[in-house]
């Protein structure tokens, strides 16, 4: 095996190593924050239906259905990312997001951004922003969990 | 090259076979026509008929490969850009399985098992039932990276400079071509620079004329970009118009400056986090073992095919290096070419498994010390059973993600649009969303014409003042426009189109998206009208009584204009409802087992009803509209069904109803 073969190979398996720590720190990094509770599956899961008819419990916007219905997958200080049967989806939140509760007998009470948690179902309604790619949450709904 | 070309053969007739059996399956699950699956989907199969100019960075190539799927004599203009996906997709997928050839050395049963995994996996197969640039993507990617390596392998033979060189600038077009359907393929350039110098750096002052000629082709490749300038004064989206290519710096604007708020965009401490979702995104495509398999095909790529692990890896981590730091609302379609890429390492994992098997069987056999007859019997064992357990993997893979991308069925916006062109009066006004998101109305009037004498203000390049508006005719609007419900934002008509006070009456509903992850969009039609109808009246005569209690509302009863009726038509239908415990209510109509329309009671209007009117509080909410009827529906005899449903929750498939009651059948026409 010529030199540069090996220096290649070497260098290769450094990137190789890199990559599987990356990978490893940051699935270590995110369990450390959010713990090993894996989210139940999806609302239906891939395969499974697709959510329909969904509704505003509501208030939030009369007449409107939620722009986005899934479960909380990841959280980040301006964003939330749901996931769905389509797979994940980004919502930006800011200041101006308001977040509802909905409680058994569907009553509503304000909550905060500080309430949302992974695994949570949420409905968010919001608009698309100039890029037409990002959605940005006016109001998140978080549902009752499964009975 | 006759022993060249009979060798190659059986691998020209597997690809074929594969290309079928992708095909067959995308075709069985295509979108029959305009889809909200993506946001821009709709455009996309618009601006190719038209030959007209995609939202940044453009697309040129897409859109004149769309040109030439839209003679193909099959279903309307949408349905055609989307075959286009299927065909390139599934093009795509055979190109995938001689790539994997050519890095196996002829591992047959591997490379069509990596090119049918990646075929069949969630995010790819979802882009080839829609018009998108993802699939045809793919193809241009892989027909890339196959060219490049046919010249590697032209290189270690010095008989054959011609070849290399044809091959070389080949590779070097279809790269320059690829930035036409996407331009993030502009990330591979450091991995395929890289693998040029180390299969043959010596190129460079050896045969200058071949990387010339290379560069040359890139740039011939690059030139379709004039079709930027050559149709900016088409436009008429607002948000593309400010960085309109009609200028050096705004050709750098629509190309690779666009999007500057997505690239990028995450802090470095949300990174990890970044990386799990993609993680979680790959663990979808492939599974867990799918990764572990990869893992491993990156390790045996690099001990024994140390360049080719340089030209993948480098393409892959470029490629998720800037994806995971991108802020899009629909991330997973963004990582397509990485799975492709990781599909390629998991499929070399897999043959070198094979590989390793075998090897085991015959040393095996040859210490019991069985004949040559006895050690075939073993392989062919060991094939079959390896082919069978393959084969099972991509079933299992079909079948789940079958249901999910199947939108063989979804011909909601072709049922709501056909029936919003035969209600509006004559010279109405038609409002809607603009830019990328007024296709599913702009599409019909652009491809065909349709209801010429109908205004569609949001399709003009200068949008009409309110005065011109309202001397122009009814106006009519796809989007809520008034009462405080208005949504808002650039794509929106602009709100001093119509007074903040108007009403937005819901004239025609239709079914809703059910299969984009999101909701698209509401299939509404409404009047713009500065009085409201009459939502509550003290007294009503329906045609038919019902007296029927459905949770927290009673119908009185109803009037249906026609109890005969066309799938893809419209039934009219006034519901009369009574407040027994009032609160918000979510009413479905459905006609035997397929959903009409969903809205909320008095269709979002009536709190602002009762607030300036003041109606009895005993009195009877009518909801007289249209209900469109999905094409999908089978003729003869069905069952009209109304139905209030409970508020969605996680962990349950779709939404039970609170109750339902029949009303009638309705006799269906094909």
């Amino acid at each position: 095996m010529s030199t540069e073969r090996k220096l290649l190979i070497a260098f290769g398996a450094i990137i190789i190593a890199g990559i599987i720590a990356i990978g490893a720190f940051s699935l270590g990094v995110y369990v450390g924050e959010q713990g090993w509770t894996l989210p139940p599956p999806s609302m239906a899961g891939p395969g499974g239906k697709p959510p329909t008819g969904g509704q505003p419990p509501a208030g939030p916007a009369p007449g409107r259905e939620p722009d986005l219905i899934g479960q909380i997958q990841s959280l980040a200080d301006d964003s939330l990312t749901v996931r769905t049967p389509q797979g994940p989806r980004l919502v930006m939140v800011t200041e101006e997001t308001r977040v509802l509760r909905v409680a058994e007998g569907r009553k509503e009470e304000e909550a905060s951004l500080e309430d949302l948690q992974r695994g949570m179902g949420v409905a968010v309604f919001g608009s698309f922003g100039d890029d037409g790619r990002t959605l940005t949450a006016k109001t998140v709904v978080i549902l009752p969990a499964p009975r | 090259m006759k022993a060249s070309l009979r060798r190659s053969w059986p691998d020209f007739l597997i690809a074929s076979a594969i290309f079928a059996v992708a095909l067959a399956v995308y075709n069985a699950t295509l979108t029959p026509s305009l889809s909200y699956r993506s946001p821009d989907g709709n455009e996309l199969a618009t601006i190719p008929y038209v030959l007209g100019l995609a939202h940044s960075t453009g697309y040129p190539l897409y859109t004149w490969l769309g040109k030439l799927f839209t003679f193909v004599p099959v279903g309307d203009v949408a349905h055609r850009m989307n075959l286009m996906s299927a065909v390139m997709g599934a093009a795509g997928v055979a190109l995938l399985y001689a790539i994997m050839i050519l890095l196996t050395q002829g591992r047959r049963l591997a490379s069509a098992f990596t090119a049918l995994l990646f075929a069949f996996s969630l995010a790819f197969w979802s882009q080839t039932v829609i018009a998108e640039v993802y699939a045809p993507n793919v193809f241009m990617v892989t027909l890339t990276v196959w060219l490049l390596l046919l010249w590697a392998r032209a290189v270690k033979k010095p008989s054959s400079r011609l070849a290399e060189a044809a091959l070389f600038c080949a590779f070097a077009l279809s790269y320059g071509l690829s930035l036409g359907t996407h331009m993030s393929n502009l990330g591979f350039a450091p991995a395929f620079a890289i693998f040029v110098l180390l299969v043959d750096w010596r190129m460079l002052y050896r045969r200058p004329w071949v990387w010339l000629g290379g560069a040359l082709c890139f740039i011939l490749g690059c030139l379709q970009f004039l079709w930027l300038p050559y149709k900016a004064s088409t436009l008429n989206d607002p948000i593309m118009l400010r960085n309109a290519p009609a200028t050096l710096i705004g050709i750098y604007r629509y190309t690779l400056g666009a999007f500057p708020q997505f690239k990028f965009a995450f802090p470095i401490q949300s990174i990890p986090d970044r990386i799990v979702l993609y993680l979680y995104m790959l663990r979808q495509q492939f599974g867990l073992w799918g990764i572990l398999l990869g893992l491993y095909g990156m390790g045996e790529m690099l001990a024994r095919a140390t360049k080719r692990f340089y030209l993948f890896v480098l393409m892959y981590l470029a490629h998720v290096f800037f994806f995971v730091q991108y802020r899009v609302f629909d991330l997973d379609v963004f990582f397509i070419p990485a799975h492709l890429l990781f599909a390629i390492f998991l499929g070399y994992g897999a043959a070198q498994l094979i590989t390793y098997a075998e090897s085991t069987v015959r040393s095996w056999r040859s210490t019991g010390g069985s004949g040559g007859k006895g050690r075939r019997l073993a392989l062919l064992a060991l094939n079959a059973a390896l082919a069978l357990v393959m084969a099972l993997t991509v079933v299992g893979e079909v079948r789940a993600n079958w249901e999910t991308n199947d939108c063989s069925d979804d011909t909601a916006i072709n049922d709501f649009y056909e029936n919003v062109f035969e209600v509006l009066p004559e010279d109405s006004v038609l409002l809607g969303p603009g830019g990328v998101f007024g296709y599913d109305m702009f599409y019909w009037r652009l491809v065909y014409n349709v209801r010429p004498d109908v205004l569609m203000p949001m399709m003009a390049r200068s949008r009409p003042s309110r005065q011109e508006l309202a001397a122009a005719g009814p106006v009519f609007t796809t989007q809520r426009l008034t009462g405080g419900q208005r949504r808002g934002g650039p794509w929106s008509p602009p709100p001093d189109l119509v007074p903040d006070d108007a009403w937005s009456i819901p004239v025609l509903l239709g079914g809703s998206d059910q299969t984009s992850g999101h909701r698209g969009r509401e299939l509404t039609l409404y009047r713009v009208s500065e009085t409201p109808p009459e939502l509550v009246v003290a007294q009503a005569q329906p045609q038919h009584a019902v007296g029927a209690r459905l949770g927290g509302w009673e119908l009185v009863g109803y009037d249906l204009e026609d109890e005969e009726a066309r799938a893809g038509g419209r039934l009219h239908l006034t519901l009369y409802w009574r407040a027994v415990e009032p609160g918000a209510a979510l009413i479905v109509t459905a006609l035997g087992d397929t959903p009409l329309e969903t809205h909320e009671i008095g269709f979002g209007n009536l709190p602002r009803y009762v607030q300036e009117y003041h109606p009895p509080r005993d009195g009877i909410v009518v909801e007289d509209y249209w209900a469109v009827i999905p094409s999908q529906v089978p003729a003869g005899a069905q069952t009209l069904t109304v139905a209030l449903r409970e508020p969605l929750r996680p962990g349950r498939e779709g939404v039970s109803p609170i109750a339902s009651v029949e009303l009638t059948t309705v006799n269906l026409q094909p």
